[in-house]
């Protein structure tokens, strides 16, 4: 029995409820079906103790420059393939402003 | 000893005296690059979006602004969404801070803890003093950018055009064992915060309804009570 | 009550005496895996010829979600190592109290055959440095790592297994040789050993030592697992060869021959093969693991 009567809440219960009455419960049905999936997909572990194979980055053996200065990367992945308000992204090297 | 160790493993000095460069360039090297492969793992997205090449250099910047502190690397990189929204070579990409953000709640809700839900029938036994707990998983994220479709599109999909270029808040859920994200519409997005912050089923019906404009719960109760978005009636 | 061995502190053997070392804190002396969640789907659908899996810690201190559901299943059906990659046993520092007790959890919710961690440090000044770094041998690491050691199997209520690290520095003021350290560890704190034989292979080729005098020299008495890996091998400027432990490819020849040597002079032990880069397809694992199995068998045959 629904057991809401206020006029906001009422109306969205009996909504919900005819929309799930005769369908079968998605979550339930589907749980096997979810839990297969999601090994499919599962993340890998953070941690290892395998080490780097050499050259895994850029990293040198230099000391890090941490002001930002000689950044000179641009971004090149899939934001020149998606339109934005502003153009098609970042194509343009960015300069430090002094 | 271990301090000057440190300090030349994350590139603050030279390798230490008596100990070969190269070979100490092995150790900075296996530590940068599997900090840099953790936060890799944890925001593929954001890796595609701007590029292997710049997601590295970035998240090598990242590494010396924010060393991990906990040998638990899944919860490293909480705070590279922050890092991005301020990382000045990002700024033409103003999205990207909100779809880390989406990234890094994926994550979380794919470690929370277990909780049974409530299913169909539980809405039979809300009443309008109902509070619901919700499950830990849950994480609201609203966004002035439609960082569902970005996400989508740099995950499963094909990245391509956006031409209906629009805000969308995203529901983060793991349904039994699998991470989904959901948009939601405004009035339902009111009524989960509301949910969220203890407030009963009517006083968040109330808000939802009187804040959005044509909101109709009904979907969305529908939808929440069979994926697993509450836990108890309390 | 018994007098405690000749040689060992009466203290000491009265504080293992409290420590629990059961039948059920032991490996099966048979091949084992390193578990990858994307070989859960192909491990779960059939039952594999494998002793037992390992796991690394770290990976499963989230709170639930899939980790923990998979690790659960695999632990129904196999038995379990618990590897541990974060402690920083040989750190200068005091031990990060809240990563022994999310240690201690795991231990308890998945009852694990073995727990191992590494001679080697890993946090420093309250950084994760994120790497096993290297250790001078002398009597004030020794004495350190010890007490590191206590306060784990004391904390954990259980032994634990401490594996030699591979390095590629040494340090001068080292007044110990490696094997004997870990000995002289094992007989202090009453922990186990574990030895992975590519890491005295990869060490071996990059300090230029015999890895055979180096076994001889290891308490095969104290191991409860062996590790077996691959590496990737490198000629540095001068022409001289060196190794990293990558874990991303086969077992080499002259470590399954290590390996073979090991277990006619120790007997069978629990072996585990590490795959952590490039991880292949789980027949490609497989075959590894029976690679173990076969050179066992072997053993088995020539002991009988």
């Amino acid at each position: 029995m629904n057991r809401t009567s206020s006029l906001a809440l009422a109306g969205s219960v009996a909504a919900a409820i005819a929309l799930l009455s005769g369908a079968a419960n998605a979550a339930d049905m589907n749980s096997m079906g979810e839990m297969e999936k999601c090994y499919g997909v599962s993340l890998k572990g953070h941690n290892d103790c395998k080490a780097a194979y050499p050259g895994a980055t850029c990293a040198g053996s230099q000391k890090i420059d941490y002001d930002g200065q000689s950044f000179k990367e641009v971004p090149k992945g899939t934001c020149t393939a998606m339109k934005t308000p502003h153009g098609m992204g970042s194509l343009t090297p960015f300069t430090n402003k002094m | 000893m271990q301090h000057a160790f440190a300090a030349a493993l994350t590139l603050k000095t030279d390798a230490p005296c008596g100990v070969s460069p190269a070979r100490f360039g092995i150790y900075r090297n296996n530590r940068l690059s599997a900090l840099i492969d953790a936060l890799s793992a944890g925001f593929p997205a954001t890796e595609r979006i701007v590029g292997e090449a710049f997601f590295r250099a970035m998240a090598r910047e990242f590494v010396a602004a924010h060393p991990p502190c906990s040998p638990v690397l899944m919860e490293y990189g909480a705070d590279l969404p922050a890092f991005i929204a301020r990382f000045a070579p990002l700024a033409e990409l103003a999205y990207l801070a909100d779809v880390a953000r989406l990234e890094l709640a994926h994550t979380r809700a794919y470690h929370a803890a277990d909780a049974p839900t409530l299913g169909p029938d539980a809405l039979m036994q809300i009443a309008d003093t109902s509070r619901l707990a919700i499950h830990p998983s849950v994480s609201l994220i609203a966004s002035p950018y439609p960082i569902a479709t970005i996400w989508t599109m740099n995950t499963s999909g094909e990245p391509a055009p956006i031409e209906d270029w629009h805000g969308e808040s995203v529901l983060v859920l793991r349904t039994n064992m699998a991470v989904h994200i959901h948009t939601l519409d405004t009035g339902a997005v009111i009524f989960l915060e509301q949910l969220q912050q203890g407030v009963t089923l009517a006083g968040a019906a109330a808000k939802a309804l009187h804040d959005a404009q044509d909101c109709a719960l009904g979907p969305f109760l529908a939808f929440a009570f069979s994926n697993g978005v509450f836990t108890q009636i309390l | 009550m018994p007098l405690p061995p000749s040689g060992m502190p009466a203290g000491i053997f009265l504080h293992m005496q409290a420590i629990p070392m059961t039948a059920t804190h032991m490996l099966p002396p048979g091949a084992g895996a390193s578990f990858k969640p994307a070989h859960f789907r192909t491990i779960a659908e059939q039952a594999q010829p494998v002793a037992f899996f390992e796991v690394h810690a770290e990976n499963y201190m989230g709170a639930g979600g899939p980790p923990h559901a998979m690790l659960s299943k695999l632990r129904a059906d196999y038995a379990l190592s618990i590897h541990g990659v974060g402690l920083s046993l040989g750190g200068e520092e005091a031990l990060n109290t809240g990563h022994l007790e999310k240690l201690r959890i795991l231990c308890e919710r998945y009852e694990p055959q073995s727990f191992s961690e590494h001679l080697a440090w890993s946090s420093h000044g309250g950084e994760f440095l994120n790497d096993l770094l290297p250790l001078p041998y002398t009597g004030k690491t020794l004495a350190r790592l010890c007490d590191h050691i206590d306060q784990t199997q004391a904390h954990l209520q259980r032994r634990m297994l401490l594996e030699n690290p591979s390095t590629y520095v040494v340090f001068e003021e080292s007044t110990w040789d490696e094997a004997e350290f870990l000995a002289e560890i094992a007989r202090r704190t009453g922990c186990g050993l574990l030895l992975d034989i590519n890491n005295v292979y990869v060490s071996a080729i990059n300090h230029r030592f015999d890895p055979r005098a180096y076994l001889n020299r290891f308490a095969l008495a104290a191991v409860g697992e062996i590790h077996l890996a691959g590496h990737t091998a490198l000629t540095d400027q001068n022409g001289n060869p060196y190794l990293i432990d990558t874990h991303g490819g086969p077992v080499i020849e002259q470590v399954w021959a290590l390996y073979a040597e090991t277990i006619a002079c120790a007997g069978a032990l629990p072996a585990l093969i590490e795959w952590d880069n490039d991880l292949p397809e789980w027949p490609a694992l497989l075959s590894e693991v029976r690679n173990v199995d076969a050179i066992l068998s072997a053993h088995a045959i020539k002991a009988a």
